[in-house]
C-alpha cells in the first residue's frame, strides 16, 4: 500500500490522465496560473516576433491597456491602419518591428538607455537607406540620414517612456539564430541581404545563439529595463512559429525544434528564478502533441485565426483567476492608438521574407 | 471645343479673366462652380456630374445647371479648378484628418504638440492619400472613369505668406521662433508633387497645369497676384495665365513623355 508522498496532494492538473490524456483537447484548461495580475488599468508593452503582434491586438479587443508608445497618425479606417503598420506603427509598443532574438532586445534597451552607445551602421538599397535593426519599418527606406537619426531617437525616446511608464513587459521569444556584424557583435534584425542590404560573409556572422547566451541576454534585459522602472514586470512568450529557414546546417524542422526548446528552456529558468518575471505558454497550446498541430495552416508553420483564438482564450481565462478584470479609470499616459481589428493578413513577418530567397 | 470649368472658389480666378477679356474663339467655355475647400461636392449619374448640396450656392452658366448640373458627354474637356493640397490655415484648422494634424516630418523642429513624427515618406503617402479623398479630386476621378472628355487640372494656388502670419495660430506657436514657413513650404512642395503623382498613377493622360514660376516669392504667392484682402485666392491676371495653359494643354501635343520630362505649356509674361 503506497505510503503518503507528495503527489497525493497534487491538483488533477498536476497529471497527464485527467488533465489531458482523458479530455477532448479543447477542454484543456488551467494551463497558467499567472504570477502577476494585469488590470484593464495596467500599462502593457508589446515587442517580440511576428506571434506577438496577436498578443497586443487581443489585450485591445478585451480593453486591456495595450501601450502603444510611439503612436503613428490616427488612423479611423482600415486602410489607414494598414498603412500606419505598413510604416510600422501601432504594430509593437515601439516602431522596432519584430524583435526576434534576446540579443536584439538587449541592444535595443542598451540604446534607449544610452543614445550615444548606438551604432548608425546603415544598409544602403537602390539609393534608400534602411535600418539594420527594423530595415522593414520604411518600406522604400529613408531617404537621408537625418531622416534615419531622427526616426532612430523618436523610438528609443518611446522606448525609455514606455518602460518608465508601464506596468508589464510581454516579450515573445522567436529565434536562437542571428546574425551579427562580424567587427562590432552588433546583432541585426535579419540577414543582411534579405529585406536590404547587401551580405558579406566577412563583414556578417552567422549565430545560433546558445540556452547560456539567451539567458544572460536576458538578465541583461531584465537590469536594463528595471534601471529605468525598478517595478516593471515580463511576461514572457515562445512563438510556436517554426524557422521559415536555418542556417545552421541541420534539417528546418530540427532545426526549429533546437530552437524552440532552447528558447522554452531559457524562459522557464527566467521564470522561475525571478518573481518579477512570468511565463505563458502560448508555444504549448499550438505545439504540443495534445493538439495534434490542428492549430497549424496547412504549411504546418503559420498559426490559423483559430489557433491565435485559443491561445488567447487560455490567457483570459488565466488572468480571470484574479477574478474579473478591473475596470478603473486608466492610468494616464501620453497616446494610445485606436481598436485594430484582428486579422492575420495584417500581421508583419519580416522573417517570411525569408522564402523569397530560401530556394 | 466645349469645354466645362468645374471646380470651387479658385475657379473665380479663371472667371474674372474671362470677364475682363481672356477669350479663344475656338473655345466655347460653361462653367459649374460650387465653393468648397476640398472641392466642390457632386454626384454621378450616368455622364452627369450634379451638386450633392449647397447646389444654391452654385454659379453655372449651364441651364438647369444648378439643379440638373452637367453632362460629361457634352464637352470635349472638362477643367477642374481647385485641385490639390490644402494647406491654409484654415482648412488645417478645420479638419482633424489634415496631415499637418496628424504627424510631422521627423527632420522639422520638435514642438510640444506631441504629434507622431514621421519620415517625409510616410508624410508623403498621408498628403497623397489627403488629395485622393478630397471632393475635387472624386471629380477628377469620374471624369476619368467616364473616359469621355479630356481632363485638365487646374491646381489651387499656394496661399500667400501672409496666411501663416498669425502666431497665436496652434499649428504655427508649435514650430516655435523659427516660424512655421519651412514646414508649410515644404508640404506645399510636396502636395504638388503628390497632385501630379497622382494624375499620372490615374491616367497618363490627365493634364495638370502649372503656375508660372515668377507667381511665387519664397514659395508663397506674391501679394500682387492675390486678390484684394484675399490670401488664398488670385485674380484675374494669374486666371489667364493659367486659362492659357490649359487651352494649350487641351489642345497640345501632350504627349506623355512630354509631361514625364516636365516640359511646360508656354507662359504667359506676368510683368
Amino acid at each position: 500500500m503506497a505510503s503518503d508522498n507528495p503527489y497525493k496532494h497534487f491538483e488533477s492538473r498536476a497529471f497527464w490522465k485527467p488533465a489531458v490524456g482523458s479530455r477532448n483537447n479543447l477542454t484543456i484548461n488551467e494551463l497558467w496560473h499567472p504570477k502577476f495580475e494585469l488590470s484593464q488599468e495596467d500599462l502593457v508593452l508589446t515587442a517580440g516576433s511576428c506571434f506577438a503582434q496577436h498578443i497586443g491586438r487581443a489585450l485591445r479587443q478585451k480593453r486591456y491597456n495595450w501601450f502603444i508608445a510611439e503612436p503613428g497618425p490616427k488612423a479611423s479606417s482600415q486602410a489607414e491602419r494598414k498603412r500606419n503598420q505598413r510604416f510600422g506603427y501601432d504594430v509593437f509598443s515601439f516602431r522596432t518591428g519584430n524583435i526576434y532574438t534576446a540579443a536584439l532586445l538587449k541592444q535595443w534597451l542598451k540604446w534607449a538607455i544610452d543614445p550615444s552607445s548606438q551604432s548608425t551602421e546603415v544598409w544602403h538599397d537602390d539609393g534608400a537607406i534602411f535600418d539594420p535593426m527594423r530595415p522593414a519599418i520604411e518600406p522604400d527606406g529613408f531617404e537621408t540620414m537625418d531622416s534615419f537619426l531622427a526616426s532612430r531617437e523618436a523610438t528609443l525616446t518611446a522606448m525609455r517612456d514606455g518602460i518608465r511608464q508601464a506596468q508589464v513587459f510581454v516579450f515573445t521569444m522567436g529565434l536562437t539564430e542571428g546574425w551579427e556584424n562580424a567587427e562590432t557583435g552588433d546583432p541585426y534584425a535579419m540577414c543582411p541581404g534579405t529585406l536590404a542590404g547587401e551580405f558579406d560573409r566577412e563583414k556578417h556572422v552567422f549565430c545560433n545563439y546558445t540556452h547560456a547566451r539567451i539567458k544572460q541576454d536576458f538578465e541583461d534585459v531584465l537590469t536594463l529595463a528595471r534601471s529605468i522602472n525598478p517595478d516593471i514586470k515580463f511576461l514572457l512568450t515562445v512563438s510556436p512559429v517554426p524557422l521559415t529557414a536555418t542556417a545552421s546546417g541541420d534539417h528546418v524542422l530540427c532545426a526549429s525544434m533546437a530552437s524552440k526548446s532552447t528558447l522554452r528552456s531559457a524562459a522557464h529558468e527566467l521564470r522561475s528564478e525571478h518573481e518579477f518575471v512570468d511565463y505563458f505558454p502560448s508555444y504549448e497550446i499550438i505545439s504540443s502533441p495534445a493538439y495534434r498541430g490542428m492549430f497549424f495552416e496547412p504549411n504546418m508553420r503559420e498559426v490559423s485565426p483559430k489557433g491565435v483564438e485559443h491561445v488567447m482564450e487560455h490567457f483570459f481565462e488565466g488572468q480571470a483567476r484574479w477574478g474579473a478584470p478591473k475596470k478603473t479609470k486608466r492610468a494616464k499616459r501620453e497616446r494610445v492608438a485606436p481598436p485594430l481589428p484582428q486579422s492575420d493578413d495584417d500581421l508583419v513577418c519580416e522573417e517570411a521574407m525569408l522564402e523569397a530567397f530560401g530556394e | 471645343m466645349k469645354i466645362c470649368i468645374i471646380g470651387n472658389s479658385h475657379a473665380s480666378a479663371l472667371k474674372l479673366a474671362m470677364d475682363t477679356g481672356w477669350s479663344r474663339s475656338d473655345f466655347d467655355i460653361d462653367y459649374m462652380v460650387l465653393p468648397g475647400g476640398g472641392g466642390p461636392y457632386l454626384s454621378r449619374e450616368k455622364s452627369r456630374l450634379k451638386p450633392r448640396r449647397n447646389s444654391f450656392k452654385m454659379a453655372s452658366n449651364v441651364a438647369g445647371g444648378a439643379e440638373g448640373g452637367v453632362d460629361v458627354a457634352d464637352y470635349d474637356a472638362i477643367w477642374v479648378s481647385g485641385v490639390g493640397f490644402n494647406v491654409s490655415l484654415r482648412g488645417i484648422s478645420n479638419k482633424e484628418t489634415h496631415p499637418l494634424m496628424l504627424a510631422r516630418i521627423n527632420t522639422w523642429p520638435v514642438g510640444a504638440s506631441g504629434l507622431p513624427r514621421i519620415t517625409e515618406r510616410f508624410m508623403r503617402q498621408l498628403v497623397k492619400n489627403d488629395i485622393a479623398s478630397s471632393a475635387s479630386w472624386r471629380v477628377c476621378q469620374d471624369v476619368v472613369d467616364m473616359g469621355s472628355a479630356r481632363l485638365v487640372i487646374h491646381p489651387a494656388p499656394r496661399p500667400g505668406a501672409a496666411a501663416f502670419s498669425d502666431e497665436t495660430h496652434p499649428l504655427v506657436a508649435d514650430y516655435g521662433e523659427k516660424g512655421a514657413g519651412d514646414p508649410i513650404r515644404e508640404m506645399m512642395n510636396i502636395g504638388d508633387a503628390m497632385l501630379h503623382e497622382l494624375a499620372l498613377e490615374t491616367d497618363p493622360g490627365i493634364q495638370v497645369a502649372r503656375y508660372p514660376d515668377d507667381v511665387l516669392d519664397d514659395g508663397f504667392t506674391r501679394p500682387e497676384y492675390l486678390r484684394k484682402n484675399d490670401v488664398l485666392h488670385v485674380g484675374a491676371e494669374i486666371g489667364a495665365a493659367m486659362l492659357d495653359q490649359m487651352a494649350y494643354l487641351t489642345t497640345g501635343p501632350h504627349q506623355d513623355e512630354e509631361r514625364l520630362s516636365e516640359t511646360r505649356a508656354p507662359q504667359a509674361n506676368l510683368q
